[in-house]
């Protein structure tokens, strides 16, 4: 259940600005405390602060990924 | 700065250098399925069709379709199956993609990677073809689970880093804003390993490789296979965080589908459009050309209305999931 791991580093990240910091400045620090592939870990260092809002999304931002298929590039 | 990472075949050199492809007005894309039989039994995957059948496609046939593609001026061949690289079909594949080449056509093969060899892989990066690895999983037991062979996810490592070695594994093209690749890795998204595609799309990048999401097959065996029935929702949402985290591997919707401007070919001359489009509109052996069949594929698409309905949701995709 890696994902759920994510998510909880990603809205604590957008909701607690001392954790987003953090997660920021000194990402290994952090996720000693999460249980995250190797693989989850690169794609959680040097985000931004737009990038965390981007990954939490917003109330009607789910259902335009239903279909994502790269064919469309 | 991040670069966005684009396949060969699907997209094409001259398009990061600002090339324009009039994909409304011309069919660009030869989907052509030579057969479906396969060596692994994944759970999602047509099981009823993973078989050889009276009427298929000859070689020769599949030589004339490809060979008139090419004076029709499509750009790319995509070759589906079933597994197109095993070694029983190898000398036929060859045949096949020395047409295609001799044509100027790029071919891309979608494969499991698991009769791969070293010279095969060779071959096909000396021909300019572009490889499709079926990465489900980065766990061994659930791949292994999802492809229903032991050992899968070794055999797929196998297969990228023998590809990784040769010309395919090297960046075609690159400008400041993108890069084109010859090496992508599908996946098929289903309810077990939609926890993955964080990570799935951070191992393509890792490796040189764009990132590709197939939501469950609508011909596939969810209905059988209960487990693997894909929330909306929860594909969505992981598939929002994953192109957040993994920016390299986004691409904006904005454009319809390029399989609109797509002929699919299946193995006994059933003409489609996309490869994931079991309504097939004829066959090409009534038709008497892929001429015809582009035609008929152009008609259909004006009449669906796809291309000026387009909402960025797939037509075909949306029926997919088991709460839309």
């Amino acid at each position: 259940m890696a994902l759920c791991e994510v998510k909880q580093v990603l809205l604590r990240a957008a909701t607690d600005p001392g954790f987003r910091k953090a997660l920021m400045e000194d990402p290994d620090n952090v996720f000693v405390r999460f249980n995250l592939t190797e693989e989850e870990k690169q794609s959680l260092r040097g985000l931004s602060e737009d990038r965390i809002a981007e990954a939490v999304g917003g109330p009607d931002s789910d259902m335009t990924w239903i279909s994502m298929n790269d064919i469309r590039i | 700065m991040i670069k966005q990472i684009r396949l060969q075949g699907l997209s094409f050199r001259g398009e990061l250098d600002g090339q324009r492809i009039d994909f409304g007005g011309r069919i660009t894309y030869l989907a052509l399925v030579p057969w479906e039989f396969c060596n692994w039994t994944c759970r999602y995957c047509h099981e009823q069709q993973r078989i050889k059948e009276a009427g298929e496609l000859s070689t020769a046939e599949m030589r004339v379709i490809v060979r008139e593609a090419g004076s029709l001026g499509i750009r790319a061949v995509l070759l589906l199956g079933g597994e197109v690289l095993l070694r029983a079909t190898w000398p036929t594949v060859q045949e096949i993609v020395d047409e295609a080449h001799g044509q100027k056509l790029i071919t891309l093969i979608y494969t499991n990677g698991s009769q791969l060899t070293e010279s095969m892989v060779q071959w096909l990066a000396d021909r300019d073809v572009s490889l499709a690895f079926k990465v489900d999983s980065l766990d061994q037991e659930l791949c292994d689970r999802l492809t229903g062979q032991l050992g899968a996810l070794a055999s797929i490592m196998r297969a990228i880093e023998l590809a990784r070695k040769t010309s395919i594994g090297s960046v075609v093209h690159e400008t400041s804003r993108e890069k084109l690749v010859r090496l992508l890795f599908t996946t098929v998204g289903n309810a077990l390993n939609a926890q993955e595609y964080v990570a799935l799309a951070r191992f393509a990048t890792n490796k040189g490789a764009r990132w590709m999401m197939e939501a469950l097959n609508h011909r596939g065996d969810a209905v059988s296979h209960r487990e693997l029935a894909l929330d909306a929702k929860t594909h969505s949402e992981a598939m929002r965080i994953a192109m957040a985290l993994n920016p390299e591997q986004y691409h904006a919707f904005d454009q319809p589908c390029r399989l609109f401007s797509c002929v699919t070919v299946r193995k006994k001359g059933q003409i489609a459009i996309c490869p994931q489009d079991y309504s097939f509109l004829g066959n090409i052996c009534e038709l008497g050309s892929l001429k015809a069949a582009c035609d008929l594929v152009k008609t259909e698409i004006e009449r669906r209305d796809w291309r000026k309905a387009w909402t960025g949701v797939c037509p075909i995709k949306v029926g997919h999931f088991v709460n839309v």
